[in-house]
């Protein structure tokens, strides 16, 4: 009997050791330890046909495949100095759709939802209706003539995201019917919450040739291990809201409910809207005569593939750099925000952990402690 | 990231849930979040929950790459 024991989906463990309150609580030390696989996509790429990638790289992973099949064809046809944009247009309602089932199922999940038992059937029920027709759009991307949108499933979405209730104005701000789902959310991970936020340094294209650069000088260890000297860069809603404007780093949900609202007006909207979007979602670079790097804003964040091919066209090296690397890294933005909180070694404590994490939406499964420690 | 391992699914419990057989092992798992699920069929899981039916043909496509993933990684240990 074969096994996939070596590459399990993975987890994260998230230890924080806090002093007791004779000695003025806080926080002494902040632990991320990842089961993650990292790596597997040189051990199972390389010698394969370039062409190949894409479909698999997609199916590989259970979250997000479209951005990694988008990342892994545009990066592909870097490396052979052909314009990686049509890649990406292709597929962008896809990346769209996707980004939309990501953020809505990761928030029904978990600290920021309630379990399914214990949600409203006809919320769940609209729940289900938007992952059904974005799964219907992501499978399709790619696939259909001139990118042509599905206009049924567009419509089935948008008319269920309404009902859940995020939505955005005329002027893009972000409104949340009273009483709504996305109302609820928002009033969890809001100021009541107490929780501390830091505002985000975003990681932005403007980035991606030091991370290009990083990348192809050491693409094992940064991959792994990515980080910037003097700065703790983000990725995701927040980053990328940070990005385009001011925003209160402790509206780290409210941004991710309005990508939710901003991914369905956009499904919606004319083709040439789209295509101005799509600007802002993609890039690629070819390093040398056969070496790739492209950039996608995946729903969790920016998403790096490099890829080197050897003389007839099969991968000679391969990297994937996850979103989930940059905020959860040791010194990273989760890390930090755990810091500036004052958690305490109880079920209030593990839950504030807890919540917090949940809105940083690491793209595997997360698991808290929090244990009091003497200070040394 | 997050592997797409496919489960079979072998059982439907009460409450949206299912028994899954991954890997030789049985779990429990929520499959609220997708529609029409039923014994035999093969579920992508993330944190306990199914994500998305995949057929039998993937599944096994999907299957014989992470065996030969984790043959990989373990001749390199």
């Amino acid at each position: 009997m074969t096994s996939t024991a070596a590459f399990g989906p993975g987890a994260i463990a998230l230890s924080v050791a806090v002093a007791p309150p004779d000695e003025g609580g806080g926080v002494i030390d902040v632990k991320v330890a990842s089961t993650r696989p990292v790596g597997f996509s040189t051990a199972l790429f390389v010698n394969r046909p370039a062409d190949e990638i894409p479909a698999l790289v997609g199916r590989l992973h259970a979250l997000c495949g479209l951005s990694h099949t988008a990342a892994a064809a545009m990066a592909i046809a870097a490396a052979r100095g052909r314009d990686a944009s049509a890649e990406a247009a292709a597929r962008f309602d896809g990346l769209l759709a996707e980004r939309l089932g990501e953020h809505l199922r990761s928030t029904f999940l978990g600290p920021a939802g309630a379990p399914p038992g214990e949600v409203p059937r006809d919320m769940l029920a609209d729940l289900r209706v938007v992952l059904a027709a974005t799964r219907e759009l992501v499978t399709a991307a790619g696939r259909t003539p001139a990118n042509e949108p599905h206009r049924d499933a567009i419509e089935r979405a948008r008319a269920a995201v309404s009902r859940l209730g995020p939505a955005l104005d005329a002027t893009g701000a972000l409104r949340l019917p009273p009483a709504s789902w996305a109302a609820g959310v928002a009033e969890r991970f809001g100021p009541a919450s107490g929780d501390v936020h830091l505002d985000a340094d975003p990681l932005t294209g403007a980035d991606d040739t030091t991370i290009v650069a990083a990348l192809a000088a050491d693409p094992t260890g940064f991959a792994a291990h990515p980080r910037f000297s003097g700065r703790r860069p983000e990725t995701g809603p927040l980053a990328r809201a940070a990005a385009r404007g001011p925003i209160e780093a402790g509206r780290r949900l409210d941004a991710r409910l309005a990508e939710i609202a901003a991914a369905v007006d956009l499904l919606a909207a004319p083709a040439a809207a789209r295509r101005r979007a799509l600007a802002d979602w993609v890039d690629a670079v070819a390093i040398d005569g056969h070496t790739g790097c492209a950039a996608v804003e995946s729903p969790r964040g920016r998403l790096h593939h490099l890829v080197r091919l050897d003389g007839i066209g099969r991968v000679a090296f391969y990297a994937i750099l996850a979103p989930t690397e940059w905020n959860f890294g040791p010194d990273g933005p989760f890390a930090a925000t755990i810091r500036a909180n004052r958690p305490t070694a109880d079920e209030a404590g593990r839950a504030r952990v807890e919540r917090i994490a949940a809105a940083f939406d690491p793209c595997v499964g997360f698991a808290v402690t929090v244990e009091e420690r003497q200070r040394a | 990231m997050c592997l797409a391992i496919p489960a079979l699914v072998s059982e439907l419990l009460p409450g949206d849930m299912a028994k899954v057989s991954l890997d030789g092992v049985t779990k429990e798992i929520s499959i609220a979040m997708v529609e029409d699920v039923k014994p035999g069929d093969y579920v992508i899981i993330h944190v306990g929950y199914a994500l998305s039916k995949i057929d039998a043909e993937e599944a096994a496509k999907t299957l014989a790459l992470l065996a030969e993933a984790g043959a990989l990684a373990g001749a390199a240990e």
